[in-house]
């Protein structure tokens, strides 16, 4: 038996690399692990990162009046740990312009209208603001902020004529208005050096300017190229190839050839299946060992648990090859084998992720409700007004049409109808789950959500998903089994 | 213990009925030629053997085990009819996967390798793949893969189909050498004048029946007709042996004596002698298979479509 599944996966490998796809596509992988290989990343110094941090503010100051469009810059910066810089902190000058008087006032009175997150920010115009300012996305840790603008540029509100005579030459109130604040730090939100940010170079000397933490970059690399791009690329050109070799074992002429040697049927239809997966394992493979060591090389992120994504990937092609084989069985055409396939593949998509969204409503509406209850948490609307506690759940509106367009009385059905069909929806989120557990810190997981449970253990998702194949192959194995051929 | 043996055996397809209680044994050693037309159900008795359909009714035994056995086949080689081999394989490696399924460790499968490549003839193109092969080099492949795995039994559908004249002898040669060796051989053929050269003992099937079987010899034996001829110069005294109840006719100095049932020849051979003639020349006319086979049809089916059976392939492809 243990001869046979291996003279069968032997002779599925000379299929599978039979007609150069698998050859060409190697190639394609090794040359985009070159370009990886090429890469290098170079830790911010410390003066550098806060700048990073300010980045996303300084494209906001710029294209939003209602900040008063201050210039800030970092001055004398001085990190505690030369070396090290994301532990320890340090202390820098933040010198922050308005043009006029205005654009001080503007800032102060900051507020993004209608976007609920607009009213927790606030602007660097004072000592206490700039604190809340600096400390906002948790990468600057234990801020303290003294105001050392000097006592002449201390921002005087103009006389009322000389405000009237605005862009005049000489007049305070055009004068701008320049703000000094002498910050410390007591170390940053980053983990570790690998957490901190990075700029990357391509190429070995192209310098990108991209700044990310070298963990980012790493699960950049392995979640969206690989996991993501890699997976849906290996699975449709899988599909493809793959699709022609059920139905050229049962070709007319081919198979009483095999079935006439010592080997049961079942057994022959399961490793022929088994040995289709060769030819999406050996891409997966290659690419995922590839980029765990382009990465790890170049990054210094090393993550083993990166592996599973071999056997994750590979059940995500299972389910659609158990498809193929099903249908090749029944139609001994490859390509109704391969529509049939992408059919499913389609339609398994669009039913996980209209369950997730069921799932994820039904998550946020009962911690709404939860909170709620505890009365210890107050809902502000719009306009930053608190709204009754009975109001709440109206205002969520928990029964919306998915979408918008799918009736939400329709969710039972799509709970049921998702718990049954294969779950490849989930299958690769768990996929993204634990790429993002291998490289990322505490903090990169919380900032992409990762930290949240997902709707179904993963060992529930892989159960499922096998029970399904074992249905189409028990199915494809009984009609080869008991027709004549 | 017979190598095959089927009683009463009956396949249907839909409501197609290819074999219709068909009963045969075959002996250890032997060459047994299975004859018949086109959908005669020869395929689907060899097909039935290997498991590779199921029976409808009746009993079949191969190495006396009941037919579908998987482990049984192990000892079976088998030639399909219009076989396609895996494009990807080359003459090597089919015969690797193939050995490897047989249960075949990778030293013996080396080992009889060459060997086996060389009985076909295929051994300089060994290693191509079968893509490239000619029909002729498919059907040497299959043969090899047939014995490849010193199997007891070797079944053989068609076993010369797309094979040149000169391959056909090889063929027929390597036949004798397996059976040499102790195997049983089955063929399929609907080329009597092959079968005639090469096996021991025939069944011919008609539309699923199987309507004569037996030796060649016995077969063909059957013609109770003797070509006499005398010393030259002396004529044949055809009155006397007509009126001794005997039909003779002259054809080129020669009689041809046929005998009606139950009668003999000896009769005749004393009357020559009491007349003092010289005999120079006693052959016992043989048929050929088809020569029998085409009796056996008519008389299956009174009356039957003669001319229909004629243009058939059966006669067609006597010549080489
Ligand atoms: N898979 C099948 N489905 C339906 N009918 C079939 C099938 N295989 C064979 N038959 C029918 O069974 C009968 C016997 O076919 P079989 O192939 O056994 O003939 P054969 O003697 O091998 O003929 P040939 O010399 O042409 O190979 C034919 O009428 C054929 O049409
Ligand atoms: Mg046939």
């Amino acid at each position: 038996m243990l001869r046979n599944f291996i003279a069968v996966m032997k002779d599925s490998f000379r299929e599978a690399r039979n007609g150069w796809i698998l050859q060409t596509l190697l190639i394609l992988i090794v040359l985009f692990l070159l370009v990886v290989f090429s890469t290098s990343v170079r830790p911010l110094s410390f003066a550098e990162q806060v700048e990073h941090e300010l980045g996303i503010w300084k494209i906001l100051f710029q294209f939003e009046p209602t900040t008063g469009r201050p210039q800030v810059a970092i001055e004398n910066a001085n990190p505690k740990n030369e070396g090290e810089p994301w532990t320890g902190g340090g202390e820098f000058d933040l010198s922050v312009t308005f043009a006029t008087y205005k654009d001080y006032e503007s800032a102060r009175a900051f507020f993004l209208p209608g976007r609920s997150v607009g009213r927790f920010i606030r602007l660097p115009v004072d000592a206490k603001r700039t604190e809340e300012f600096l400390s906002l996305n948790g990468a600057l840790k234990g801020v303290s902020v003294t105001d050392v603008t000097p006592e002449v540029d201390k921002p005087k509100k103009p006389a009322k004529d000389e405000e009237q005579k605005e862009g005049g030459k000489s007049s305070d109130g055009a004068k701008p208005v320049k703000l000094r604040f002498h910050v410390t730090t007591a170390g940053s939100g980053y983990a570790d050096k690998l957490d901190w940010p990075h700029e990357l170079t391509v190429f070995f000397v192209v310098n990108t300017g991209f700044q990310r933490p070298a963990r980012s970059m790493a699960y950049y690399c392995q979640n969206y190229v690989v996991n993501g791009l890699g997976g849906w690329v290996f699975c449709l050109v899988g599909t493809i190839v793959t699709a022609g070799f059920i139905p050229n074992l049962l070709r007319k002429g081919a198979l009483d050839l095999v079935i006439a040697k010592p080997i049961g049927r079942v057994g022959l239809l399961v490793y022929k299946y088994v040995g289709g997966l060769i030819f999406f394992l050996i891409l997966v493979t290659t690419a995922v060992l590839g980029m765990l060591l382009a990465v790890g090389v170049r990054t210094g992120v090393w993550s083993a648990t990166f592996l599973s994504v071999i056997p994750l990937l590979t059940l995500q092609f299972a389910i659609l090859y158990s498809v193929s084989t099903l249908f090749g069985v029944l139609t001994r055409n490859a390509l109704v084998a391969i529509m049939a396939t992408l059919l499913s593949w389609g339609l398994f998509f669009l039913i996980g992720l209209v369950a997730d969204s069921v799932y994820s409503r039904e998550r946020v509406v009962a911690e709404v409700a939860k909170q709620t209850a505890e009365g210890k948490t107050v809902w502000l609307d719009e306009d930053g007004n608190p709204i009754p506690q009975d109001k709440v759940m109206e205002r969520l509106d928990p029964n919306a049409p998915l979408f918008g367009f799918i009736p939400y009385s329709t969710a039972p059905v799509w709970k049921i109808v998702h718990f049954v069909s294969p779950r490849t929806v989930q299958l690769d989120t768990w996929s993204g789950k634990v790429i993002a557990q291998g490289v990322l810190s505490e903090r990169g997981m919380k900032e992409r959500g990762w930290d949240l449970n997902l709707p179904a253990t993963l060992g529930e998702v892989i159960a499922v998903n096998l029970g399904f194949i074992t249905l189409m192959l028990g199915l494809a194995s009984w009609r080869f089994a008991t027709r004549d051929p | 213990m017979s190598v095959i043996e089927t009683k009463d055996l009956r396949k249907q397809y839909g409501s197609v009925e290819a074999l219709k209680g068909v009963t045969l044994q075959v002996e250890p050693g032997q060459i047994y030629g299975l004859l018949g037309h086109n959908g005669a159900g020869k395929s689907t008795m060899v097909k039935i053997l290997l498991g590779i359909v199921k029976k409808t009714d009746g009993d079949a035994y191969l190495l006396g085990s009941e037919v579908g056995t998987t482990d049984i086949r192990k000892k079976v080689g088998y030639l399909p009819e219009d076989h396609q081999f895996p494009g990807y394989h080359t003459g090597v490696s089919l015969l690797h996967f193939y050995g490897e399924l047989y249960g075949m460790s990778r030293p013996d499968r080396i080992k009889r390798m060459d060997e086996a490549l060389d009985i076909v003839g295929l051994k300089k193109r060994a290693k191509s793949k079968i893509k490239t092969y000619s029909k002729g080099m498919k059907q040497r492949l299959g043969i090899a893969q047939a014995f490849f795995h010193d199997p007891e039994v070797i079944f053989l559908d068609e076993p010369t189909d797309g094979v040149d004249p000169a391959g056909r002898r090889e063929i027929r040669e390597l036949l004798q050498t397996l059976k040499g060796e102790g195997r049983t051989i089955f063929v399929n053929t609907h080329l009597l004048a092959e079968v005639e050269m090469m096996a021991d003992r025939v069944a011919f099937i008609h539309q699923g029946e199987l309507v004569r079987q037996g030796t060649v010899a016995e077969i063909t034996r059957r013609a109770n007709r003797f070509e006499i001829g005398l010393e030259k110069g002396t004529p044949f005294p055809v009155q006397e042996v007509r009126d001794a109840g005997f039909k003779v006719e002259m054809a080129e100095g020669k009689a041809e004596v046929e005998l009606a049932d139950g009668q003999s020849i000896d009769p005749v051979l004393e009357m020559l002698w009491a007349n003092g003639l010289k005999l120079r020349h006693l052959v016992e006319q043989k048929l050929t298979l088809e020569d029998v086979f085409m009796k056996l049809v008519e008389g299956s089916n009174p009356g039957g479509k003669k001319g229909v059976r004629v243009a058939r392939p059966v006669a067609a492809r006597r010549i080489d």
